[in-house]
């Protein structure tokens, strides 16, 4: 029989409707085709889990949806009311063609805008305006999060009540060491509830909250380069303690710059917001309006070493410690207290940063109890904490030396990741 | 050409095609631009087009079909260009990180991997012909030969050849492209 063509071979490995079968006695026969059919099993297990990367994280809910659609309509609405006026413009007097500029969305027909007059067009509306405020709300919210998650993950939440720090001006906090806080997928959507809550209602405000502030890593040429970004010397990775089937040499270098965030607490939203969540009789002193939060955000640069596939297998990380001061009314102390006292935060979470110890030096790692455990251990002496994903294919270790955050992580094994991390030095 | 708002009927049959089938472009638009907000747009550009359009009236199966490939060509005009798609994918990669930086549930180093893992998937597939790369995102995200065929307007017997080409030409780009002749080992014709 005659070889089947390149599609049905393909299609019958999903057994397609339609598509016959290769048969097994051509394939028995024809060592062409069967090498064929390999190689399109083998690039077909290669895409499969690698585009299911790209997959959302979360599926949409039908709120979601009906929001999308109620935005829908009330942007189809102004669109037809911008071609309406612009018909009843253009009828008496037509525009010249020449000099017309696209139709900005939400722009009253005939706004000028840097000199131009626009004009709407019978196209569809560019959605760029549109899509950079829905992307700046976007990382509003991301960047909320993260900052405001900082006060609760860098210790912020956690002593005892009425222990005010001496100076409000001294550094209070600086990591020295990890420790793990367990945290189920329930307490991780109230804390990301209380946190969008804090964000939403302006208790902390700073510019930061509107920019995309968070220190977005860049490809640095080299290690020189890296080192020259980061402010700190970029450790060589001894390629004998490489895994085996991993590049020796790093294939990317990412380079996050050190920055500094400041929020600004808000006495008087923090007391609605409280009263709001059942707290009506909170009170907070008058000095704490205006304390400003200061996150030190260190440097970080991270070496990425690919596998045999390509793809990043391997990560060698180091960054600066982070720390945390105030400046204002409210010692770091007393705002903690604040933070730890919000409605809706889980009572264990806070139980776990509260027994905290040194909570000054002890940078709080969250780890999802669903997806990833951790167990401590050490590298080089130095207290380390090691971390596996449920399926068991990604493990990591990091540990704090020479004032410094490290990390290994990757597709490797947990003693392959350990040993990489001891090789450092 | 008629506007749905104009027909409370037709209003309907908008409103319950959105309905049905935002989630699923909105998820079309994800994988390949990697930016919620950008998908997001993508998805309500999408639904534009359709309004007014008679391939409303049209059985749910070709409203589907059609509204998947206007939803991957809108996202492929905004990868379009070496340059811009260059930048928007750098862009991509730094929001995953940033987003994954912000998830207070995250390791931040397991996060970076997954986020060097999305990027390079995505710079892969940027490089692909067009219907080939929409062949290969559409057959993994689950659709059938059926469903491809009526989305990129072609037979169903002519999907099986477009995806293995695809997958051929992924693999190519997502493996190492140092490699000065990656296809040095291939068999398929």
């Amino acid at each position: 029989m005659s070889c089947p063509d390149l599609g049905t071979l393909r299609a019958s490995l999903d057994g397609a409707a339609g598509a016959p079968p290769a048969p097994a006695s051509h394939l028995r026969t024809c060592p062409a085709c069967a090498d064929t059919l390999a190689e399109l099993q083998r690039n077909a297990e290669l895409a499969a889990p690698a585009i299911a990367l790209t997959v959302p994280a979360d599926q949409l809910t039908p709120a979601q949806v009906e929001a999308a659609l109620a935005a829908f309509e009330q942007r189809r609405d102004r669109l037809a009311a911008a071609r309406a006026t612009r018909a009843s413009q253009a009828q008496p007097s037509p525009s010249p063609s020449v000099g017309r500029a696209p139709e900005r969305e939400g722009s009253p027909p005939g706004e000028r805008v840097g000199g131009v007059v626009h004009i709407p067009s019978d196209a569809p509306a560019p959605l760029a305006r549109r899509g950079r405020l829905a992307r700046l709300g976007t990382r509003t919210r991301v960047a909320a999060a993260a900052l405001v998650a900082a006060l609760v993950l860098t210790g912020l939440v956690g002593t005892p009540a009425g222990r005010a720090a001496a100076s409000s001006f001294l550094a209070q906090f600086r990591s020295q060491r990890f420790q793990a806080l367990n945290v189920s997928p329930d307490q991780a959507t109230q804390v990301d509830r209380v946190l969008a809550g804090l964000a939403d209602t302006g208790v902390f405000t700073g510019a930061a909250l509107h920019d995309t502030g968070l220190g977005e890593p860049r490809v640095a040429a080299d290690r020189a380069e890296a080192a020259r970004l980061a402010g700190f010397a970029v450790p060589v990775v001894d390629p004998a303690a490489l895994p085996s089937g991993v590049d020796r040499t790093p294939r990317r270098l990412l380079v996050s710059p050190a920055r500094e965030v400041r929020l600004t607490f808000d006495r008087d939203r923090a007391l609605d917001y409280l009263r709001a969540h059942g707290r009506p009789d909170a009170q907070l002193p008058g000095r704490y309006d205006g304390t400003r939060l200061v996150i030190g955000v260190p440097a970080a640069v991270v070496q990425v070493f690919s596998g045999r596939d390509g793809a990043p297998a391997l990560m060698v990380g180091k960054a600066g410690t982070l720390a945390l001061t105030t400046e204002g009314g409210a010692s770091l102390e007393e705002l903690r207290e604040v933070v730890l006292g919000l409605p809706g935060l889980p009572a264990e979470l806070v139980a776990q940063v509260r027994g905290i110890g040194d909570w000054r030096n002890t940078l709080p790692l969250p780890v999802p109890t669903d997806q990833v455990r951790s167990r401590p251990t050490t590298v080089g002496g130095a207290e380390a904490l090691a971390f596996a994903d449920t399926s068991d294919r990604l493990h990591a270790v990091v540990w704090h030396r020479d004032g410094h955050i490290w990390g290994v992580a990757g597709v490797v094994g947990t003693d392959e990741a350990r040993d990489v991390a001891n090789s450092l030095g | 050409m008629r506007a749905v708002r104009d027909e409370p009927g037709t209003k309907e049959r908008f409103a319950a095609v959105f309905r049905e089938r935002y989630a699923e472009l909105y998820g079309l638009g994800y994988r390949l631009l990697g930016d919620h907000g950008e998908a997001e747009d993508v998805v309500q550009e999408t639904f534009l087009r359709l309004d007014g359009q008679p391939v409303l009236d049209r059985p749910d199966e070709e409203v589907a079909a059609w509204l998947r490939r206007v939803c991957l060509n809108t996202a492929y005009n905004r990868l379009r260009g070496r340059r811009r798609a260059t930048a928007r994918l750098d862009r991509a990669g730094r929001a995953e990180r940033a987003d994954d930086e912000a998830d207070p549930k995250a390791t931040p180093l397991l996060e970076v991997l997954r986020a060097e893992q999305q990027r390079a998937v995505r710079q892969a597939l940027a490089s692909l012909p067009e219907r080939q790369r929409a062949c290969l995102l559409l057959r993994h995200a689950g659709y059938s030969y059926a469903e491809i065929a009526a989305t990129l307007d072609l037979a169903v017997g002519s999907v099986g050849v477009l995806l293995a080409r695809g997958e051929r030409a992924f693999r190519d780009a997502y493996l190492d492209t140092d490699d000065p002749d990656p296809g040095a080992h291939d068999v398929l014709p």
